[in-house]
């Protein structure tokens, strides 16, 4: 009689973890550039290209106000448009909201706030000195103009109108 | 009287099952993946306005926005007018440094460096009169050759005042 050998089968399970620590490093990789804050940075917008513009920087205790403005003079929020007047009000009532209940906040001070226009390059100026009176009127004295570096996209100067 | 070997069952390892969590990473990272876009590095020209109480101009200057570069007083300094006309489709047609019409922004450049050598330590208030169909990238190229000619002279620009021009019949 002969014995049966009895050939034990080996199952083969692949070590998951490494390529878990990997997925998750990417996941962590992502979740750190990812900036909720950018979809107000309405991307439909073409911003002119100015050679003597200096880098972007802002305080970083700097409430600011981004007002997108399109090449029809219409401000977009989200992509979509809204009124002027009435959208400064309110993020301006929100401003001027006191964190202290103690507290008064004037409505006549000056705001400390800064007005972040980013206008479609074919604004037209009757458009644009629009927005620049609007954000006057409702007490912005810092007002910042969104354009691209020349020197870092010198191909955007050129893209048509 | 012999003793019983108790048998002891063997340890069983208990190994954890990653599939369905790494599925779930995968899940987010796609969706991470999706929703990343770069966007462009965005430069700024900053501009400081004066309050509306505080406004100092004359006829409709004072109705517009201005920049003001510094906090000094521009009532000794000079006063130069740059006026801006508009084709039909927005782009400059026409520009012109006080009654010097002048063709091309290098030309506009080395008529501001003059007149700012002019002014001399006093400074000088630049008054932009802009045709209201004028592009938004044309203005700003113009006061790009506004700050390199002030770069360039030893002279200040002390204010800076936009003027809307909404008479048609500048327009060809």
């Amino acid at each position: 009689m002969v014995a049966k050998s009895r050939r034990i089968g080996l199952a083969a399970e692949p070590n998951l973890t490494p390529i878990l620590d990997m997925v998750f490093q990417l996941i962590t990789f992502f979740m750190l550039v990812v900036s909720f804050k950018a979809a107000s940075m309405d991307p439909g917008i073409r911003l002119p290209v100015l050679g003597s513009a200096r880098p972007s920087w802002q305080e970083t205790d700097q409430k600011f106000v981004v007002l997108n403005i399109d090449k029809s003079g219409e401000l977009r929020v989200y992509g979509q448009v809204c009124d002027l007047e009435q959208y400064l009000a309110t993020e301006v009532n929100a401003i001027r909201k006191p964190s202290r209940p103690r507290r008064r906040a004037s409505g006549n001070e000056p705001l400390s706030a800064a007005a972040v226009i980013r206008a479609d390059k074919a604004t037209p100026f009757t458009k644009l000195s629009g927005v620049l009176a609007a954000c006057k009127k409702h007490g912005f004295s810092n007002v910042t103009l969104k354009v691209l570096d020349a020197e870092a996209q010198p191909e955007a100067r050129n893209l048509p109108l | 009287m012999a003793r019983k070997k108790v048998r002891r069952k063997p340890l069983q390892e208990a190994s954890l099952n990653l599939a369905a969590m790494l599925d779930m990473a995968f899940q987010l990272l796609m969706f991470f993946v999706l929703t990343f876009s770069p966007a462009p590095i965005e430069s700024q020209v900053q501009m400081m306005m004066p309050l509306a109480s505080s406004a100092i101009g004359v006829g409709a200057a004072a109705e517009k926005p201005t920049a003001n570069d510094s906090g000094s007083s521009s009532q000794t300094a000079g006063r130069l007018t740059v006026t801006l006309l508009a084709a039909a489709d927005g782009r400059i047609r026409d520009m012109a440094v006080g009654n010097t019409v002048v063709a091309d922004l290098g030309s506009l450049q080395k008529e501001l460096l003059g007149a700012l050598t002019k002014a001399g330590s006093a400074g000088c208030q630049i008054v932009l009169q802009v045709d209201a169909n004028l592009h938004y990238q044309d203005l700003l190229d113009v006061i790009e050759q506004c700050t390199k000619s002030e770069a360039n002279a030893s002279s200040k620009i002390q204010q800076m005042t936009f003027v809307e021009l909404r008479d048609k019949s500048l327009r060809r």
